[in-house]
């Protein structure tokens, strides 16, 4: 049985190739197969934003998305360096409570920065709107948010 | 997560012949409904056939007569960010752009908004929790916990885009080793076991969704009822599209959805034809959608509330044709 496939994709840059069974999530493929653990494993079914990455520069799910169907560049918070304007807004704005769905947050708004244009607080609060934090810091998110993208 | 095969086909004709030759297989396009129902044991393949690679499945394009057809591998996002859409059909434009949240719009597709599996609260669980009830009749039981009976299904079909797409007359073109287009309307049954009971053989395609030209005056919207304003499925959507010359109404349709398994066309519509949408036209068209859909328990939400709600929606959408009904 032709179960396990090669994934063949570029991670943070680097071209990563591994031999995984075809059910394996791109999320469990970065935690399990390459040790990256900053994505999150949160409801597992694509309802919290915890696990969102970038691929080809746009946000997705990873813990809905097959790692053998993944054809563009993925991008972690691993790839992203402490500097980064989103993370320091982060910082500044302590935006960050438990921390558990930061990473989450932080990738769908670098794939918002990515889109270009400079988006107003509602247009934020709908980009956000998939991204769940349990402990319920909003605010501080979406002022660390329209900070970095120009709107604090 | 189940263990299953995955294929990778390039084209449209090597999808259906890998679709009818594997057995227990299934299509994936953009997985946001496919892989949580697989993670539930909702369904049990053992091959998926991707349709992620295969060519000229996305894009829109927009022909001379003002026709649009759209790829059914398009994601939502970009059919909620078309100009063309906009223009032309902007309850479609409204209604993909009110699907889940931004990462599900990125990956989900327009052609898996069609073929989305109808939901029900004693469906959309775990084993564990499907289990415990001895199951449903949609899936390894015998009892429909809904209404109580044998004989009928009643899970919702909840896609946002769906309703739109039936207001503004679309077709869906369809592959099965013959291309041929079918009314959308005509995929969808009065029996919530959808993948069962739709009207296509299982192993075709959809290749694309047509948006036929509107008529001069066009104006359409699309609202949805949801607990957040992000993610929800809807508990009640509501799509009308309407033509005005001037003023007066020349051209009238409504359509509900996540109400029961079949989108519900509604009747007596034409009774707006010639008016200004007043208010007591508006009224008297909002009572009748109320009168004609019932809700059941079957998706989050009371009924009662949810009835309420279409009556709600439907004077909304009617004060905003009259107003606009332009997609923002």
């Amino acid at each position: 049985m032709n179960d396990e496939l090669v994934v063949a994709i570029e991670v943070n840059g680097e071209t990563v190739r591994r031999l995984v069974p075809a059910s394996r999530t791109l999320l469990e493929f970065l935690r399990v197969d390459l040790g990256l653990t900053g994505s999150k494993h949160g409801c597992d079914v694509g309802d919290c934003g915890a696990c969102t990455v970038l691929v080809d520069g746009v946000a997705r799910l990873s813990c809905i998305t097959l790692a053998v169907e993944v054809r563009g560049p993925v991008r972690t918070i691993e790839g992203v360096p402490a500097d980064d304007p989103i993370v320091a807004a982060f910082d500044r704005h302590l935006a960050s409570q438990c921390g558990y769905c930061t990473p989450g947050f932080v990738m769908n708004l670098i794939g918002v920065r990515e889109d270009g244009g400079a988006p107003d607080e509602e247009a934020l609060r709908n980009a956000l709107g998939s991204n769940l934090c349990r402990c319920t810091g909003y605010t501080r998110i979406l002022d660390a948010a329209k900070d970095a993208l120009g709107q604090g | 997560m189940p263990e299953f095969e995955v294929h990778k086909p390039q084209s449209v004709a090597e999808a259906l012949s890998l679709r009818s030759s594997l057995p227990d297989a299934m299509y994936i396009a953009g997985g946001t409904d496919l892989l949580p129902n697989l993670k539930h044991h909702l369904h049990a393949p053992k091959h998926l056939v991707s349709l992620a690679a295969v060519q000229g499945f996305v894009g829109i394009e927009r022909s001379d007569d003002g026709t649009l057809r759209i790829g059914a591998g398009t994601p939502l996002q970009m059919v909620a960010d078309s100009t063309a859409v906009r223009l032309a059909a902007p309850a479609l434009a409204m209604a993909a752009g009110l699907v889940a949240g931004p990462q599900h719009r990125n990956m989900g597709t327009l052609g898996g908004n069609v073929m989305l599996d109808t939901r029900c609260l004693f469906y959309n669980q775990t084993h564990h929790w499907r289990s415990a009830l001895g199951f449903c009749l949609k899936k390894e039981g015998t009892w429909c916990h809904v209404v109580g009976s044998k004989a009928t299904c009643v899970a919702a079909q909840s896609s946002d885009t769906v309703p739109a797409l039936v207001v503004l007359g679309a077709r869906l073109a369809v592959d099965d080793g013959a291309q041929r287009e079918i009314p959308l309307e005509d995929l969808y049954a009065q029996d919530g076991r959808f993948e069962e009971a739709h009207s296509l053989p299982a192993h075709a395609l959809i290749t694309a969704i047509i948006v036929p030209p509107q008529p001069p005056g066009h104006r359409s919207v699309y609202r949805k009822v949801r607990t957040r304003e992000a993610v929800d499925f809807p508990q009640v959507g509501v799509a009308i599209a309407a033509a005005f010359d001037g003023p007066l109404v020349t051209a009238l349709s409504a359509c509900v959805g996540a109400v029961l398994p079949k989108p519900r066309v509604l009747k007596g519509f034409e009774s707006g034809l010639g008016t200004a949408l007043d208010d007591a036209t508006i009224e008297a068209l909002a009572e009748a959608a109320f009168k004609q859909v019932r809700p059941q328990r079957n998706i989050h939400g009371d009924p009662a509330w949810r009835r309420h709600m279409v009556r709600v929606e439907v004077r909304r959408a009617l004060q905003e044709l009259r107003s606009t009904g332009r997609a923002s």
